[in-house]
């Protein structure tokens, strides 16, 4: 059975009193499958991500996340809301001077506390489960390599096994697949669903490829000029709701 | 203006009518042209203004070579043990003063990054850094030594100071260079604040903190052996006061003894440099 897991509520973000980034939007997240949002560069939609994890503070509207009100939520409370929110991101975001093995490690900071953080001590179980995320993402050979010397699927794949790591209820990935190649895109987005799919976690995607989201969508969410102007299935998705969702149809022929 | 900018200009834009427009509108031209033109006349004044001429230099390379051969044989046996101590002490001073400024300049360089911390606290922090950067080492000197009195202390004091003043700036700027991708990263997942330093930010910056450690390191050492002038310890107050006895055989020796450390201190610097990279 599926629950609502997450309900966004007349959302609004302006950065600056004359640019506003997202207009009253609402949506509601249920407790499984992928979620992919699609929509031109600039509609919003990672704003709209970074509001989730309160990465970005919304000017007004709420987000209830498993019954809690994030948007309202500071210091503890909120970095306890953030480590069960986990996020991949576009350029992949490693700390590159650090190894793939501790880049893993990073997803256990929000556990960990101060003290050991600092002093770089990690539990065994922690290193053990770093280790068996490595092995199943197939890079165990890398675990004490720097994270810059991977190539961008690979280091992909560390950003989705740090974000596991955190043993999150959501996972939020911002165009995870936009610096990479077509194929490689495909692997990252099969290797993602197939994690989220076996920790049963609802994925949410945002992306600008509309055949990859058609894809692996089990449902599209459709963004233009910071407003929802789409919401539905894969199979609803017609040319003349791209059309509204993109602007102009010269681009499909 | 650049060759290329002036180009583009003369292709577009016609050329003014009237005389002063037309004059106005070449000198903005050839700006740099104008600048430099101006530099060279006004060395060319400044070097009559200040009685420098031929007669004046001839005067003053006899009296350099009267100077140099009262230098020879350097005279190591005369203050061996005066040389040993104090040099000693300048180095003391120089690795205490290191270790303090840079230990300082760490938490001193954040607070004042300003892509991490809002302005109320940046700004506080980087106007200490520039004051305690505003001063030549030996005016902070005199006003330690007439602090807490003569001594390696005020030396340590100092040289603390200068360092503060120059690592801390180079600290924040290495810090506002750092790609903000890793730390909101190390943000999303919950981190608390002094771990998303630990991980987004020092990763980024940590090598390049020990380069400027080490080369803040030798400018220490290099002035911990003249703070003794102004009596702030170190081998700088022997150095001082063999010059004013005219005891010239010394003053070469212990000028061979700072070079000898000095180019110790080049090998050594570079082999942890190495080490770190």
């Amino acid at each position: 059975m599926s629950e609502t897991i997450l309900s966004i509520q007349h959302l609004s973000k302006s950065y600056t009193a004359n640019t506003q980034v997202l207009y009253d939007v609402s949506l509601d997240v249920v407790s499984e499958g992928i979620l992919i949002v699609i929509g031109p560069s600039g509609a919003g939609k990672s704003t709209l991500m970074r509001c989730i994890n309160h990465l970005v503070t919304p000017t007004s509207g709420k987000i209830i996340f498993r019954g809690v009100e994030v948007s309202s939520l500071h210091g503890k409370a909120m970095r306890e809301v953030r480590r069960r929110i986990g996020m991949v991101f576009q350029e992949f975001n490693l700390v590159e001077r650090l190894t793939v093995l501790e880049n893993m490690l990073i997803g256990r900071l929000g556990y960990m506390s101060t003290w050991d953080a600092l002093r770089r001590k990690y539990s065994d179980d922690d290193i053990g489960k770093a280790e068996a995320m490595l092995e199943r993402l197939g890079l165990a050979e890398f675990a004490l390599k720097r994270a810059d010397n991977l190539s961008g699927g690979q280091r992909q794949r560390v950003g989705i096994g740090r974000a596991l790591m955190q043993n999150p209820e959501l996972l939020l990935a911002d165009e995870p697949t936009s610096s990479l190649d077509p194929k490689t895109s495909v692997e990252v987005m099969q290797t993602m669903a197939e994690l989220a799919r076996e920790r049963r976690i609802p994925v949410i995607v945002n992306m600008h490829d509309v055949n990859l989201a058609r894809r692996f969508a089990d449902r599209i969410v459709g963004m233009a000029n910071g407003r929802i102007v789409f919401d539905g299935s894969t199979e609803q998705l017609t040319k003349d709701t791209l059309a509204k969702i993109y602007g102009g149809d010269s681009w499909m022929h | 203006m650049d060759a290329l900018t002036r180009h583009v200009i003369l292709r577009r834009e016609k050329a003014p009518s009237g005389f002063l427009p037309r004059v106005r509108r070449r000198l903005m031209l050839h700006s740099g042209q104008v600048l430099a033109l101006l530099a060279v006349a006004y060395v060319v004044l400044a070097v009559s203004n200040l009685g420098i001429n031929g007669e004046r230099i001839l005067r003053g390379i006899d009296q350099g070579a009267k100077f140099i051969a009262r230098l020879f044989p350097p005279n190591f046996a005369a203050r061996w043990d005066d040389i040993v101590h104090d040099m000693v002490e300048s180095i003391e001073m120089a690795i205490m003063a290191s270790v303090i400024g840079i230990a300082l300049s760490l938490p001193l360089g954040l607070l004042g990054a300003r892509n991490l911390m809002p302005p109320a606290i940046t700004w506080p922090i980087r106007f200490l850094i520039s004051l305690f950067r505003a001063f030549n080492p030996i005016i902070i000197g005199i006003i330690f030594v007439k602090a807490v009195g003569f001594g390696p202390l005020a030396g340590v004091l100092t040289l603390s100071v200068a360092s503060i003043g120059f690592i801390g700036k180079l600290f924040i700027e290495a810090i506002e260079e750092i790609s903000l991708k890793q730390v909101e990263a190390v943000r999303a997942s919950g981190a608390p604040f002094l771990s998303l330093i630990r991980y987004g930010v020092m990763p980024q910056v940590s090598s390049r903190f020990v380069g400027f450690a080490m080369y803040q390191f030798d400018s220490n050492l290099r002035n911990s052996t003249t703070l003794g002038i102004v009596g702030a310890g170190g081998i700088g107050g022997t150095l001082f006061a063999a010059f004013q006895r005219f005891d010239y055989r010394i003053v070469s020796a212990i000028v061979i003894v700072i070079i000898a450390l000095i180019i110790l201190d080049e090998f050594v610097s570079e082999r942890v440099r190495r080490l770190f990279e």
